[in-house]
């Protein structure tokens, strides 16, 4: 079995305990207003494209099938209405402007990679990571691949938004030593304003998850100016206070890498998030204010 | 006494001496020499020894200036002298002569002499005696002697009374006339060690009489004392001990200084047991005498370890050593080059506080890890494990073992100059001479190994070549300079009655190996494209070279574009290994032939790849012209893309069984170090364990190198390492300090 995947990155150390790999998932139920991997929603394949470094050899010109890059005034255009992403251009780009992201790998190519690092994971408690997109879009080859982990004997976490089937959460849950649960948003209608979707769904599945005992940390992205709301903190304590087997929360603070990558795949920007990185100091206001309503914020 | 006394009165002590035995000469030289070019204490010396060299002297290898080893003449010294409007017409007259004499004795001078009466056939005409980079050079040579460490915990056990001893008993049953002279001179060379002793004991003694402040006069008494006590017998505390260390350096020019925690723990564990020390006080002696290193040792020596397998008394070693790495976090001064070995089972607490001052962008210590390192010793100098776990480094890291070997690179080696002329059939590419072998043109390479078996052979005889040319340097140290400060303490002289160069133990060659990963990722570029895709043929590859890729960019980013060394990637890897054992096995081979304990190649650059790279038109990893070249064995700057582990993975498939010295730069974000710690250790730990032979580890803020390039004034203290040794940021010419901005950071 393959899946669709867009990156696996090694050294991975912010995404779970010790030195890790992380394996992102293409394909996400959820559409956030301030998503750091855009290129991560859509299921398909996407082709990224940079003008900046096109020295304009015209061989993708030659070789689209669709005809989706023409040359004007000195200038590459890109048709991306037309854009297939057959990938073939970026075959030829050699100096990567136009790169497609997203692939389909089995779970041994995958595991190849991630077990190049396994002597560090050994000596740091770390392994891989399921990340993405969304891991639990695609069940059975999460299932899969945490399998061969497990096997190899790597600390496995998936990290997920949580909007899921309950049936793809349980079939993950038996080899996942820890999830990163997500929880973008407590109010209801701000949930669906902010993502594109309710967030009952992804609250009942927490709560089952906790129920069978999983080990989960809570992963809080703020985003300053969108949810950094009193309202939204209260929220979060009165979930951490129904679910006392949480081992903490982590504060995921805003950061623009995202911002640049909508452009690179021509995504929609009308809905995007207008905000900033947090000023020096913010950080720690909000896992100030979090601990003093009784939440047990942990820091790297 | 002005330099030309000085001068004078040592050229006077050869002259008398000239016909005597070697030995006998240089010693009575030395007698002339010192104490006459010392140096006054200084108001924050805690030690005495200090050294103005003079025009005109002894030294062992000054470093720098290849002209200044053995019996020295320093023109450039004596021409400002005789720039001088007002000198006197009678001095003018006494240089002069001096001059003439020293021009045929002076030992630069006769190595000169014997390399030109060689006969130089063929293309062994290109390798040519200096140490720049210019024109169509693919290998060249340097006068120098170092690479040696002396037998400290022998002189400290010892003292002067025994040493002197010990040498007379040795001259009264010495057989041979020559070692009878070795001994003799030897004794004469501890009397000296003891006037200098008894000069300095004077001098601190009068000083101290002068001084108002009255706890500056307390260290001046306690400092002559220490220098009077040492001359009447063995040292017994760490003062006393750090004194006699410290001054037999000087006049032995040992610029390394080996295994430090094993020759001094003791002292400082008895004095601290006697309660006549605390650590503080202690460390204030250490941090006085890394100042004194710091003002009067060349910039790239200087080294010390601490730590490692094979020490004696092990928990007082650790003690010492914790506070060494105190000292350098404390000084912060470009030197002492303090390296701290590492294995299993080592005491954790080393590395701990090790890490705290890297982390505090203290470059020192540097890592060593034992693991591999002894085992690989022992394949490099063919003993046994006890001896190898007394491994050591000097300098920019040319490895050695402690008080026992000689050997240090005299040679310099472009490896991406022999592949360019492979790829045109000996013909040096920017001036179209003959510069290398005729190895076939690009027609003939039909096969990759055709071209590999080219490269190969290039190298091969150009290795040869420059180990040929360094023969004369040998014959002549071995014959007229015994060096006997050093050869005292230094296996086996003193056994055997012999000076430095022919008595030491374990002696050999070095060269420096430049380009390596060029060749490697332009091997593995073009095997891909040539030879397995055909994407151009090789002739068309060498055109677009040649022409900088002008008009074929594209080509350009197919070839850069091309698996490159330091992502873990097997196929970029494995050529990586294949050139790299290749240059260390045709180093080897040469060891046999000219009779060398070992014959090494060595990776570390201490700059020249940047010089280098400024020189050479591109290459065919895709490389542009005039761009630094890859440094030592790490990376091209900027290509290794798949993160730490991945570099770490790639840098261990080198192993170093072979090799006379290599360094690991490792830059990271000082964030690393706050923040994730303990995933940090887990790294360099995981590093070492699947056999990482060396760390060398810079944290650095991740705009620091920006900020200091914008505002200098504020940036003075940022070190930074190149190669073999560290510099100021600030201080560097820019082109280096790209090439530091240009180290890929990790975070």
């Amino acid at each position: 079995m393959t899946g669709a995947i867009f990156d696996i990155q090694r050294f991975s150390i912010h995404d779970g305990p010790g030195i890790r790999t992380t394996v992102f998932f293409k394909g996400c139920p959820l559409n956030c207003i301030w998503c750091h991997n855009p290129e991560g929603i859509s299921r398909a394949p996407l082709l990224s494209f940079r003008p900046a470094l096109c020295i304009g050899c015209g061989f993708c010109f030659r070789t689209c099938p669709a005809g989706c890059h023409r040359m004007e005034g000195g200038k590459h255009l890109f048709d991306r209405e037309r854009c297939e992403a057959c990938g073939r251009c970026a075959a030829e780009c050699y100096p990567g402007a136009l790169e497609l992201v997203g692939r389909e790998e089995s779970a041994a190519e995958i595991m190849r990679e991630v077990l190049r690092d396994k002597a560090f994971y050994d000596n740091s408690g770390g392994g891989l990571t399921l990340s993405g997109g969304e891991p639990l879009m695609q069940p059975d080859f999460a299932f899969e691949l945490l399998c061969a982990a497990r096997d190899a004997g790597l600390h496995c976490c998936v990290e997920t938004c949580g909007f899921a089937a309950r049936a793809a959460l349980d079939l993950v849950r038996p080899k996942t030593d820890l999830f990163l649960f997500d929880i973008k948003e407590t109010d209801r209608a701000r949930h669906a304003e902010l993502t594109g979707k309710p967030n009952d769904r992804i609250l009942a599945n927490l709560r089952h998850l906790h129920g069978t005992g999983a080990d989960i940390i809570l992963r809080l992205p703020i985003i300053p100016g969108v949810n950094d709301r009193p309202e939204h903190f209260k929220g979060i304590a009165a979930l951490a206070r129904d679910l006392p087997g949480l081992k903490g929360v982590e504060i995921m603070p805003y950061h623009q890498l995202g911002e640049n990558k909508v452009g690179r795949f021509g995504l929609d920007q009308s809905r995007r998030a207008k905000a900033s990185a947090p000023e020096p100091g913010v950080v720690e206001g909000w896992t100030g204010e979090l601990r003093r309503r009784g939440v047990n914020v942990l820091t790297a | 006494m002005n330099l030309l006394d000085m001068a004078s009165g040592f050229t006077a002590a050869h002259r008398r001496f000239a016909r005597s035995a070697p030995a006998i000469c240089e010693a009575m030289c030395l007698e002339a020499q010192f104490p006459a070019i010392l140096g006054d204490i200084r108001p924050e010396d805690r030690f005495a020894g200090r050294a103005v060299w003079p025009a005109i002297g002894f030294r062992l290898f000054s470093g720098g200036d290849s002209e200044c080893m053995g019996f020295y003449c320093n023109r450039g010294m004596i021409k400002a002298e005789l720039d001088r409007k007002d000198l006197p017409a009678s001095d003018r007259r006494r240089w002069c002569d001096l001059l003439e004499y020293w021009s045929p004795r002076a030992t630069f001078n006769r190595i000169r002499a014997a390399d030109n009466a060689l006969e130089r056939p063929g293309l062994a005409a290109t390798v040519l005696h200096g140490n720049e980079f210019r024109g169509p050079m693919i290998g060249n040579y340097v006068y120098r002697a170092s690479g040696i460490t002396l037998d400290f915990s022998r002189l400290l056990k010892t003292g002067i009374p025994g040493m002197i001893a010990r040498v007379e008993k040795l001259a009264a049953s010495a057989k041979s006339p020559d070692a009878r002279s070795v001994y003799q001179g030897m004794r004469i060379c501890l009397s000296v060690l003891c006037s200098v002793c008894r000069f300095y004991a004077r001098q601190a003694g009068a000083m101290a009489m002068s001084t108002i402040d009255s706890r500056r006069r307390e260290e001046l008494l306690a400092m002559s004392l220490d220098l009077g006590a040492i001359t009447q017998r063995r040292p017994k505390t760490l003062s006393e001990a750090i004194q006699l260390f410290w001054l037999y350096s000087l006049v032995a020019n040992a610029d390394n200084f080996g295994r430090m925690d094993v020759y001094l723990a003791g002292f400082y564990a008895r004095d601290l047991e006697s309660g006549r020390l605390d650590e503080a006080g202690a460390l204030g002696l250490l941090q006085a005498l890394w100042r004194l290193i710091a003002d009067e040792i060349p910039g790239w020596s200087g080294r010390i370890f601490v730590g490692g397998l094979g020490r004696p008394d092990e928990q007082a070693s650790d003690r010492f050593a914790l506070l060494a790495i105190e000292a350098s976090r404390t000084v912060r001064k470009l030197i002492p080059q303090l390296s701290l070995r590492w294995h299993g089972g080592m005491n954790p607490a080393l590395l701990d506080k090790a890490l705290d001052a890297i982390g505090e962008g203290c470059v020192f210590p540097m890592l060593y890890n034992d693991e591999v390192n002894v085992p690989a010793m022992q394949e490099v100098f063919r003993v046994n494990r006890a001896k190898a776990e007394q491994y050591v480094a000097s300098d920019c890291g040319e490895f050695g073992l402690d008080h026992a070997s000689l050997g240090f690179p005299d040679g310099n080696l472009v490896l991406i100059r022999a592949l360019l002329a492979a790829l045109h059939n000996g013909m040096d590419p920017k001036s179209g001479a003959q510069a290398g072998l005729r190895t076939g043109t690009c027609e003939e390479l039909a096969a990759f190994e055709d071209l590999w078996r080219a490269y190969s052979h290039q190298v091969e005889y150009f290795t040869g070549v420059i180990f040929d040319r360094l023969l004369p340097m040998f014959r002549v140290q071995e014959r007229e300079i015994s060096a006997l400060f050093p050869a005292m303490l230094t296996d086996d002289c003193l056994k055997r009655g012999r000076g430095l160069f022919s008595g030491v133990r374990h002696k050999g060659l070095l060269i420096e190996i430049y380009g390596t990963i060029n060749v490697a990722d332009s091997l593995t570029a073009i095997k891909r494209e040539v030879y397995d895709r055909r994407a151009f043929s090789l002739a068309d590859l060498v055109r677009m070279v040649d022409a900088d890729f002008a008009g074929f960019e594209k080509e350009r980013l197919l070839l850069l574009n091309a698996p490159k060394y330091g992502n873990d990637d097997e196929a970029a890897d494995a050529m990586a290994q294949r050139v790299y054992s290749h240059i260390c096995e045709a180093a080897r081979a040469n060891r046999k032939r000219l009779k060398l304990d070992f014959c090494l190649a060595d990776l570390i650059n201490a700059g020249g790849h940047v010089a280098l790279g400024r020189e050479m038109g591109a290459l065919p990893d895709g490389r542009k012209a005039g761009e630094p070249l890859a440094n030592a064995n790490g990376p091209s700057n900027g290509r290794d893309l798949g993160g730490p582990t991945a570099l770490l993975n790639s840098l261990v498939k080198l192993r170093p069984s072979a090799i006379g010295g290599q360094v690991q730069h490792l830059k990271f974000n000082r964030e690393m170090f706050r923040k994730s710690r303990p995933k940090l250790e887990a790294l360099l730990k995981t590093y070492f364990a699947g056999g990482g032979s060396q760390a060398t580890i810079m944290a650095v803020d991740r705009d620091a190198l920006q900020q200091a390039l914008k505002e200098p004034e504020n940036h003075g203290d940022l070190i930074v390492r190149i190669g073999g040794y560290c510099e100021r940021f600030v201080a560097l010419p820019s082109e280096l300090q790209a090439d530091i901005i240009a180290r890929t950071m990790y975070d």
